[in-house]
């Protein structure tokens, strides 16, 4: 998968998950604070990109950003 | 035809700074914040924006009830027509005093003697709550019933949506529990308490008596209970009530009802929007609002009388 493909996969999972535009969900957005999102909304964000993705995400707390998301699978499909 | 169904929804969902702009531009809305101050005996404007009080659960439930109440007031000045109403765990207090069932007066006092007596029962206890998504029902079950039969302290708490249940228990019952299920898909919650579990059964008890004073009417409209699945009535409300604080909460289901009933639309009263997330996973098809500050407000009463919204 290219990285634009994560990217397009990732919005759309958020933007569903968190009940938010899709255009709003560009890759520099802060996740809390800009999408409006808690600890439980980023685990279920998580969670069905992992299901969609077939890829095990074991995310830590410097996902901040949504390209942060898209580099972090980009980096753990890689492996 | 748009039929409205309002989410009032829970404490975990209370911010500092809560309703402030409400209280600024509307007058309808300060003057129930106010009258709930007077009911409660508490300056809830100071609670809403101290997080230390906010915070207690003794302080947090009667802010939150007070909130949602007054954007109702809102909706109600805008000529919004509710259809029905549900509100999870504490925010069925507000959803019966919107319907007119339980009256401020009455439901303020309710509320500070249920936040006081929950907060009592928490004392010094190390309680846990995890919520598990996609959860296997069954097998959740199965596992609390193993462990209950082993002594420890740990049940479903809330049926939420077909995508997310939460457990609750002692935190020696919440870890046991995670530990026997290490393909669960669990998230601890910054909870104080494991609210709707037997840990409160005590509570549920001594709340009793504060409910035998008050007085409970017919409503506009129904609201569906977290316990029984069911429109509340005034003849089992009290014993629904006690039962509530112990005992599961069945959003899921409360949410299908309303469906059934033909509401077609949700507004979600008050910080956060949780509630409309579970509607989302729970009856997708149905149109969602969320109300928690005056620009959302505006664009809702926008909406709903088909003016256009530039956002």
């Amino acid at each position: 998968m290219t990285k634009a493909e994560i990217l397009k996969k990732v919005q759309a999972v958020i933007a569903e998950q968190l009940d938010v535009e899709e255009k709003q969900v560009v890759p520099t957005a802060n996740i809390r604070e800009d999408l409006d999102a808690d600890s439980l909304d980023i685990f279920e964000v998580m969670n069905q990109l992992e299901d969609d993705l077939e890829v095990k995400l074991d995310p830590d707390e410097s996902i901040v950003t949504v390209q942060n998301v898209v580099d972090y699978i980009d980096q753990t499909m890689a492996k | 035809m748009t039929k409205i169904g309002l989410l009032m929804n829970g404490q975990g969902t209370e911010e500092v700074g809560m309703g402030n702009d409400l209280y600024q531009n509307y007058p309808q809305y300060r003057a129930v914040i106010d009258q709930a101050s007077a009911c409660a005996q508490l300056d809830l404007p100071a609670i809403m924006n101290d997080a230390t009080l906010l915070g207690q659960t003794r302080y947090a439930q009667p802010a939150l009830v007070a909130m949602n109440v007054g954007i109702n007031a809102l909706l109600m000045a805008a000529d919004i027509a509710v259809a029905g109403a549900i509100g999870l765990s504490l925010g069925e207090y507000a959803a019966l005093i919107t319907s007119g069932q339980l009256s401020l007066a009455d439901g303020m006092p309710l509320v500070v003697e249920r936040g006081a007596l929950m907060q009592a029962a928490i004392g010094d206890q190390a309680h846990a709550m995890a919520a598990i998504l996609k959860p296997d029902i069954a097998q959740v079950k199965a596992a609390c019933a193993t462990l209950q039969a082993q002594g420890q302290q740990v049940a479903i708490a809330n049926y939420n949506s077909p995508q997310q249940i939460v457990v609750g228990g002692t935190e020696a019952g919440v870890a046991a529990l995670l530990t026997a299920l290490p393909e669960m898909r669990a998230l601890r919650l910054p909870v104080k308490g494991a609210f709707h579990t037997v840990l409160f059964e005590q509570a549920a008890l001594n709340f009793q008596p504060a409910l035998d004073s008050v007085n409970f009417e017919v409503g506009d409209y129904p609201v569906i209970s977290n316990t029984t699945a069911k429109p509340f009535t005034p003849d089992s409300i009290r014993t629904t009530l006690v039962e509530q604080i112990a005992h599961p909460t069945h959003f899921e289901t409360g949410l299908r009802q309303l469906a059934d009933n033909g509401v077609t639309t949700f507004i979600e009263v008050g910080p956060g929007k949780t509630l409309s997330k579970f509607a989302r996973q729970t009856v997708p098809d149905l149109a969602r609002f969320n109300i928690s500050n005056a620009a959302q407000f505006e664009a809702v009463i926008a909406s709903l009388k088909g003016e256009s919204v530039n956002d």
